[in-house]
């Protein structure tokens, strides 16, 4: 078969004349999402340096492979749109043309249409940054090729449909339907089973998503192959596609299960996802969410037919009720044992108990959120991996910490055999076996060393300690710096889990210390003139002998300032989603509060088990008294009157 | 020259064309009736090679016509649903042929153009359903084709158009030897052009002869005898359809006319005419004969 049997000019120029506001449109698009940004950069910094530019383009890539997939479905389902038509198809497959000729000739005005403006675009960027082309190209390479694998595979899309609009539904459809189903899998999972942990997006269904970095990285590879077995796939489509299809929404019969059920699947997920808001309950709302998915069926069945008397649909309900037994028996029996199973302690390598964004990362207790993995509490010892899955044991037994004020509990499985067992729960005080494993845990070293990374033998570099009373900040010098250091890491060690969170305390120790800055690949950067400062602030608790031993010595434990220096104290109460205010400047009411503060300041756990209720204090300084406006949370305290 | 090998297409469970045979000799003009819902036009797109048969086979030379470009290059086709691009004019129409056809000939083209009297450069979309006709016409015979394959051919074209179409389209065949096969339901109109005929009725072909043939194997007697017609003529006539007007018998009767002229005149009729019937109403009677009468409403 030669090109030109493949190929045929007349068809192409009819295409460009056609269809040429695509391209026109498509490349005014890429102009106002790329050239202009670009020209703005350099217009407001002529002087920029390469990693400007760099980082320029790749907001610039991500911006430009959102416009690309509109256009790039748009494109082939308009080209190929003749075949969605009685006329239209019959005047052009009388033609002395085969459908391979047919089908290459429009991808190629397909590709002229997608990649004629990127290339374009490119050009007048290369005439601006004359300096850089290697970015500008790589753009151009990397936006054609995906601008490629979204046009080829809306051209074989649009073989499979009978009508241009489902050309261009199905492919946003199927791009969106990995999300969609892991979206249903997360809820059904998160809905009946205890201990699930969303996963989200499986890594393989994360190929179809492209991010400009990702392409860098080399997708690109895999598009481009993709992409060619779009255009296979789409040839053939063509080839087996019986033209008298047109009109109908699915040119092939077998593909109307897949439409059907697929309705029904949507239709019953949004039946449900209302319902539950209604209902609460998820078993009764998933049972009263199934007429809304054999309603979703008869629609299917009335788009297939074109009627609004549908036929055929006894078998498809039967069918399709019958999924969703099978389905809900697979998550809500849990016939899998997923909700029971606690692995062996000899079949775990190690176990990850991190719990970002929980209570361990608030200021309260003294942590700042680390976000990066190697400073996850990971346990490789066998002695603290048992303890893990004693508490892991006790959870599932005794189903603790289903009530809403718990502390939350991921723990991350690497087994010997590679696999990875996740798992996730809510511990609560009300089941104190639980909550003493809980504890346990909690006071294992690595556990501790995440929030409280004093306590590490990382060889961290500290800068420097100061001590904080209710916003009053003593400098220390650097002797003291290091004796106080000391007594913070043993003093730490050394406290239990409830004196961690239920103690209380107004003095603070804020510690600097640098630590490595991360490339790109999230690896520490060796050379130190890169790494940042991190301060970290640690209550001083009652227990903390040493600490508050040296303190003490030092006449900086517990401080309150003395009322004649607070202008001010600010109270706002948060209830719930809306706060009231209420200004304090009376002095017995500054003491009030003041006492307030000493007795409830740390009690940051307690807070969070208020239901979202809780004071707010902003204690004002008069000026130059040296000390700084300061704020801090605590309990509600009676007998405040808000505006 | 065309060849139609029992064909079948089926629509989901409905079988439009179930067996059909068509024979189309080179050079003649063959015309294709048939009932409405007979399978005329979905056998003529099997021809033109739009559709795919389930079974059987369409040849043209003894070769496939279904995605075969050298074959569908002599072959125009035009169709009752006309088709032009938007904006297209008859003038980029043509360009856009050219490049396809490889037998386009804008001396043709030009030729032609006399005939019809049509700007060129007008928007084909815009123009009436009898000029878009035309152009499609125009179009199709400036591809020289060895055949064409028309579906209801004339419908929207004023009686001096058809004649011209026509006219250009009969030299062709006695010129360049084209064949033309021909649906249409204007049966007076196939009578005066067509030199073979095909009778399609539920999806297959019912009688396919020269129209000659076709038109004298048919016969419309009237007689009269004394005591009314001889049962024997009854029993021994092809008779498919008597009527009475007053004591006349009007027969349409199968078969050859002089025979049945000589078994009449046995019985000594009062009366005895032969008259010739028209192709609609053999037509009419051949189908009348298959249940697809025509219904008297009073």
């Amino acid at each position: 078969m030669s090109l030109k049997s493949l190929i045929n000019k007349s068809v192409i120029k009819s295409d460009m004349r056609r269809y040429w506001y695509l391209g026109v449109t498509f490349a005014l698009a890429l102009f106002v999402a790329t050239v202009l940004p670009m020209r703005r950069v350099l217009l407001l910094r002529p002087d920029t340096g390469a990693d400007f530019i760099h980082s320029t383009f790749a907001a610039i890539g991500q911006t430009s492979l959102f416009i690309i997939v509109p256009f790039c479905i748009l494109t082939p389902a308009l080209l190929f749109s003749y075949l969605h038509h009685k006329s239209s198809v019959c005047e052009t497959h009388r033609l002395p043309l085969r459908r391979e000729c047919l089908y290459f000739s429009h991808l190629v005005s397909a590709a002229v249409l997608t990649a004629l403006p990127i290339i374009l675009i490119a050009a007048l960027m290369l005439t601006m940054v004359e300096t850089l082309p290697s970015y500008i190209l790589l753009w151009t390479a990397l936006s054609i090729i995906y601008a490629f694998l979204i046009t080829s595979f809306s051209a074989a899309a649009s073989m499979l449909v009978g009508n241009t609009a489902a050309g261009v539904m199905l492919p946003l459809i199927v791009m969106f339907l990995p999300l969609f189903f892991s979206g249903v899998m997360e809820i059904l999972g998160s809905g009946y089973l205890y201990g699930y942990v969303p996963q989200g997006l499986p890594s393989f269904l994360r190929w179809i998503y492209a991010d400009y970095a990702s392409l860098l990285e080399g997708k690109m590879y895999v598009y481009i192959a993709a992409g060619i077995v779009f255009i296979a796939l789409g040839a053939w489509f063509y080839r087996m596609r019986r033209l008298e299809n047109h009109t109908r929404i699915l040119a092939f019969d077998a593909l109307n299960p897949v439409f059907m059920y697929g309705l029904a699947f949507c239709a019953g997920l949004a039946g449900y996802m209302y319902l539950s808001v209604i209902f609460y309950d998820r078993i009764i709302s998933m049972w009263i969410g199934l007429p809304f998915g054999i309603i979703g069926i008869i629609v299917a069945r009335m788009i297939i037919s074109k009627s609004f008397k549908p036929t055929k649909i006894l078998k498809p309900i039967i069918i399709y009720t019958a999924m969703m037994c099978v389905l809900y028996l697979f998550y809500g029996a849990d016939i899998t044992g997923f909700e029971k199973r606690v692995p062996d302690i000899d079949s775990i390598a190690s176990v990850n108990v991190t719990n970002y964004g929980g209570f361990r990362s608030s200021t309260n207790l003294n942590g700042e959120t680390m976000y990066t993995s190697e400073n996850d509490p990971t346990l490789y010892d066998k002695e603290d991996i048992e303890k893990v899955v004693a508490l892991h044991r006790a959870i599932v037994e005794s189903g603790a910490g289903k009530s809403e004020n718990a502390y939350g509990l991921p723990i991350t499985y690497k087994l010997k055999d590679g696999s990875e067992l996740r798992r996730s729960y809510a511990v609560t005080k009300d089941n104190e076996e639980v909550f003493r494993l809980f504890c346990e845990v909690e006071n294992l070293k690595p556990v501790k060393c995440e929030r409280f990374p004093i306590v590490g033998d990382d060889g961290t570099e500290y800068t420097n300690v100061r001590v904080i009373n209710l916003g009053a900040i003593t400098q220390l010098d650097p002797s003291r710096q290091e004796q106080i250091l000391a007594a913070l890491k043993q003093d730490v060690l050394n406290a239990s889990y409830t004196e961690l969170t239920n103690s209380e305390s107004i003095t603070r120790l804020s510690v600097d210390s640098r630590i490595p800055s991360l490339d790109e690949n999230m690896n520490p950067i060796e050379d130190k003139s890169h790494w940042a400062q991190q301060t970290l602030e640690y209550n001083v608790y009652p227990s903390y002998a040493n600490c508050v031993a040296l303190l003490k010595e030092w006449g900086l434990y517990n401080i309150i300032p003395p009322t004649d220096v607070i202008d001010k104290i600010t109270v706002y109460q948060y209830t719930g989603t809306y706060s009231k205010a209420a200004f304090l400047t009376d002095k017995a009411d500054i003491e009030k509060a003041l006492a307030h503060i000493k007795a409830n300041v740390d009690n940051m756990k307690d807070i969070d088990l208020l239901n979202g209720t809780y004071q707010r204090f902003t204690i004002g300084y008069k000026p130059d008294t040296g000390y700084s406006t300061y704020m801090v949370d605590a309990p509600c305290m009676e007998g405040i009157v808000f505006e | 020259m065309i060849e139609v090998k029992n064909v079948i297409k089926r629509f989901g469970d409905f079988f439009a064309l179930n067996g059909v045979n068509i024979n189309v000799e080179k050079g003649s003009v063959y015309g294709l009736v048939g009932p409405n819902g007979a399978g005329k036009t979905t056998v003529i797109k099997c021809m033109a090679g739009i559709y795919r048969q389930d079974g059987g086979s369409v040849l043209i030379d003894g070769k496939p016509v279904y995605e075969n470009a050298e074959i569908k290059s002599r072959v125009a086709y035009v169709s009752d649903d006309l088709y032009f691009f938007p904006g297209y004019s008859i003038k980029d129409s043509a360009a856009y042929y050219s490049g396809i056809y490889p037998n386009w000939s804008d001396e043709r083209f030009k030729e032609i153009a006399d005939v019809f009297k049509i700007d060129e450069k007008r928007a084909a979309r815009r123009l009436s359903k009898g000029m878009q006709k035309q152009a499609a016409f125009w179009l199709g015979l400036s591809t020289q084709p060895d055949v064409m394959i028309l579906d209801e051919p004339m419908d929207g074209l004023d009686p001096v158009m058809r004649r011209n179409v026509w006219n250009i389209m009969l030299a062709e065949v006695a010129n360049r030897g084209m064949t033309v096969l021909v649906s249409s339901h204007n049966l007076r109109e196939l009578e005066d052009v067509c030199d073979h005929v095909g009778i399609m009725n539920n999806g297959r072909i019912a009688i396919e002869k020269g129209l000659d043939e076709v038109k004298g194997n048919i016969h419309k007697v009237q007689t009269a005898f004394r005591d009314g017609l001889p049962d024997e003529l009854r029993t021994s006539l092809d008779i498919l359809k008597h009527e009475m007007a007053g004591s006349v018998d009007m027969l349409i009767i199968r078969g050859d006319s002089g025979e049945i002229t000589d078994k009449i005149k046995k019985y000594s009729p009062l009366l005895l005419d032969v008259v010739p019937l028209t192709l609609e109403e053999v037509f009419i009677y051949e189908l009348g004969g298959m249940g697809y009468e025509l219904e008297i409403i009073d």
